[in-house]
């Protein structure tokens, strides 16, 4: 698939990382030659210089030949047009990021018609996603897949939990794990499917498929003794932490914010109603303490600067912090900072975006394709055809495309969890979660 | 350096270079070459496959290159093509001296030009088809066939283009490496292609004319002939040969589109208009330096200048003339015209 990537800031790199992995034909247009040169050195692309919103410059791109468009440049308005411009190409598929989220539920104007297939605010998608592992104490990542209807949630093995006590086949036998399914698990680094006869370790990533209805019970027996965080205290107004603030608000959450700049702090303060904004520096333990960093609190580390968010969320772990999480956009970090173990969670920005676009790097057989961002491989939605070999087949005797297993099987609207005497028919929707080697077979087995 | 990957690319280039030879053998062959030759070839090429393929089966294993993997690549690559390409001459016996024949495959692989060999009509088919091969495969380079061929190599491939590929070269045709490298190659061998059929008709042989259209379009310089292209003395063969050269001295990508039906892309690329501009200039500097002086024809002089001018600035060195018996206004045109070379992505070419 040819794909032109408009904007080489953070997120376009990542997602030509990502997109070159998978093997696709890659453009990206900056106006930054520094940047282009930097990605050329890395990755087998082509690189195009100019302004993204400019016709000259996209004819240069051959804008005409791709397949899909993806606009992450830091204007919404450039990005935008871009897409209007590939509509007006000819081209099938056109995403656009914007930073303002009334622009992506606007009402006033049908960008779908304008050309603009997707639009993400992609401040807004992460904050969901930091809202919701707050929400659920315990919780180290959590997607949605099937419109809502299932999630993939992260948790991970403390000493002298449950989920200790024997092999996978032995709990199972809990009422609380026969709702779960586990997917995958990730130790020191390397991830791995879970089988029957799989025993856990302390410090082992575990992900699970579950309905979000069954989740919170799911998560108390995971966490014995398990309670909400008194505080959340989060580093960083800009938008990303100003919409999660709200977010907070809300939910009748108590939270703290912390902002650096002091006319910022001014606007975020008067924007919120119950938070209480501080003007200071995540890194200054001074602050930390005065904004309440302590027992059972939880820290947010998500300003614009990355090691800032590290060091932030290291001093908030030695101040007795119950759960630091920080916003990462460097790949490269993710699996040092895990190394390190001091903190909980990270979050990669761009991770939302690549999902985005999954879906229609997938073909349309794949209703949705999903990454999450500390796990390679990926969770793949699929329906079965009729006449599909696996039709009539109880799932112990289905022969899997490669390493993949069935997460979740989702029949007239009911979330059913794969065991092994469950029997597919034609129509089932099926969530398949493949290593990244084994994607593209899966990928191939419901291809019709 | 990672050692193993570096090595298993190369051992896939001898295995190229191992079927070339192998092909040397069989014009050898169709030509009736005396048998000693014939056996040479046949023996070169099966130990240039041979120890392609004992390095193949020890080096196989994931292909993960990095940068300094493809500058050693390139360097390692270059030296083994030219040991590897010596064979040949040894064994037939053509050049005896070892040193002189690994000279011989390097000037070729490099599209240098300059030999050891005098008396060319006195060597036989299947070397000589060789030596104008080393050229084809130099100038574009056969590790950018192996990257063209290569389907796995993905990033790696980048490493090696990026290190094989000399100068500012920022056409990039296509997204993928790969996919730029098949397309250059296709270009440069339907020229070739085109170029020998063009010779054929001005009454050159197929063998000399393929050998001739490697020559100019590696811009390397390697005749068939001892007097090179005046052997042949034809207006037209000058012509067509002009032509080639011309355009193996400008960038592939421009050829590229060109060919894709975009002929005043030409024109639009500021560095070819000087590279044109600098060419006419000089020729029309010669013309009226040797005109009178030492040609008393202009239409001569014309024809004298218009090679002469192209075969130095393309690096191509293809004589038909002796130039060192012009002026000496025209000699520092002419240097200073060497200097000028051709663009930036063509051939390697010196």
């Amino acid at each position: 698939m040819r794909i032109l990537i408009i904007g080489a800031g953070n997120t376009g790199r990542n997602l030509a990382l990502k997109l070159c992995e998978m093997d696709h034909d890659v453009v990206i247009v900056d106006h930054d030659p520094e940047q282009l040169a930097a990605l050329d050195a890395q990755l087998d692309l082509m690189t195009v210089l100019g302004e993204g919103s400019s016709p000259e410059v996209l004819v240069k791109a051959e804008l005409s030949k791709a397949d899909l468009v993806v606009a992450v440049t830091s204007g919404d308005e450039v990005n935008i047009l871009a897409c209007q411009f590939a509509y007006a190409a000819g081209v099938a598929h056109k995403v656009a990021r914007v930073s303002n989220p009334a622009l992506a539920h606007s009402t006033l104007l049908d960008f779908k018609q304008l050309g603009v297939d997707l639009m993400i605010s992609q401040n807004e998608e992460v904050s969901r996603e930091i809202f919701d592992v707050l929400r659920n104490p315990g919780l180290t990542e959590l997607t949605e897949l099937l419109d809502g209807r299932l999630v993939i949630a992260g948790v991970r093995v403390k000493k002298g939990g449950p989920l200790l006590k024997g092999s996978l086949a032995e709990l199972h036998a809990e009422p609380m794990v026969s709702s779960a399914r586990f997917v995958a698990r990730v130790r020191d680094e390397h991830l791995s499917l879970p089988y029957g006869e799989t025993r856990f370790q302390v410090g082992d990533d575990l992900y699970v498929a579950i309905t979000p209805e069954h989740l919170p019970t799911f998560l108390d027996w995971v966490y014995p003794g398990r309670r909400a965080f008194g505080k959340t205290v989060l580093a960083g107004g800009g938008g990303l932490g100003l919409d999660l603030a709200h977010r907070m608000e809300a939910g009748r959450m108590p939270a703290v914010l912390l902002e650096r700049d002091a006319v910022r702090a001014g606007e975020c303060s008067e924007s919120l109603k119950s938070t209480l904004v501080l003007h200071g520096d995540a890194s200054d333990r001074e602050t930390l303490i005065n904004a309440g960093v302590g027992d059972n609190t939880a820290f947010v580390a998500i300003t614009g600067d990355e090691e800032l968010n590290i060091i932030g969320c290291m001093l908030a772990h030695k101040l007795g912090a119950t759960f630091t999480l920080a916003q990462v956009t460097k790949p490269d970090y993710v699996p040092v900072i895990r190394g390190l173990g001091l903190l909980d969670s990270v979050v990669s920005p761009h991770q939302c975006m690549v999902n985005a676009i999954l879906h229609f790097v997938r073909g349309q057989h794949v209703k949705a394709a999903v990454r999450l961002g500390r796990v390679p491989g990926e969770f793949l939605h699929v329906a079965i055809r009729k006449r599909h070999r696996w039709v009539g087949k109880p799932i112990y005797k289905v022969k899997m495309p490669g390493r993949c297993l069935i997460a979740s099987v989702c029949r007239d609207d009911q979330i059913h969890v794969p065991t092994g005497d469950l029997i597919l028919q034609a129509g089932d929707q099926l969530v398949m979660f493949a290593l990244p080697a084994d994607v593209d077979r899966v990928d191939n087995a419901f291809k019709s | 350096m990672n050692t193993k990957p570096v090595l298993h690319l190369i051992s896939v280039m001898l295995l190229v270079l191992g079927v070339a030879i192998g092909l040397c053998a069989g014009i050898a062959w169709f030509y009736d070459d005396p048998l000693r030759m014939q056996l040479g070839l046949l023996l070169s090429a099966g130990l240039v496959m041979l120890a392609g393929l004992v390095m193949f089966m020890l080096t196989r294993g994931p292909v993960d290159l990095s940068r300094r993997d493809g500058f050693g690549i390139v360097a390692l690559g270059w030296i083994a093509a030219a040991v590897a390409g010596a064979l040949p001459y040894i064994a037939t016996g053509i050049i005896t001296d070892p040193v002189s024949a690994v000279f011989e495959s390097m000037s070729g692989f490099t599209t240098t030009g300059a030999s050891v060999l005098s008396n060319l009509e006195s060597i036989p088919y299947g070397v000589l088809f060789w030596r104008a091969l080393t050229h084809f495969f130099g100038g574009m380079g056969v590790l950018v066939l192996c990257v063209a061929i290569l389907p796995f190599l993905g990033v790696g491939g980048m490493q090696i283009y990026r290190a094989e590929m000399p100068g500012p070269s920022k056409d990039r045709l296509t997204p993928r490496i790969a996919t730029t490298a098949k397309l250059l190659w296709g270009v440069y061998v339907l020229l070739c292609v085109a170029e020998a059929v063009l010779l054929r008709l001005g009454h050159m042989s197929w063998f000399d004319a393929f050998c001739h259209a490697f020559a100019t379009m590696a811009t390397g310089g390697f005749s068939t002939r001892t007097a090179s292209v005046a052997a042949y003395n034809s207006v037209y063969i000058e012509t067509v040969i002009i032509v080639f050269m011309f355009l193996a001295g400008t960038n592939f990508a421009l050829n590229y589109r060109a060919l894709r039906g975009k002929p005043l892309c030409y024109f639009r690329d500021p560095e070819f208009r000087f590279y044109v501009g600098a060419w006419l200039t000089a020729t029309v500097v010669i013309i009226a330096n040797i005109y009178g002086k030492v040609y008393p024809s202009f239409w001569h002089s014309v024809r004298a200048a218009f090679f002469q001018s192209t075969s130095i600035m393309t690096t191509t060195g293809f004589c038909t003339e002796n130039f060192d018996k012009w002026p000496g206004a025209s000699k520092v045109v002419l240097i200073l015209l060497m200097f000028i070379g051709g663009c930036a992505g063509r051939p390697v070419a010196e």
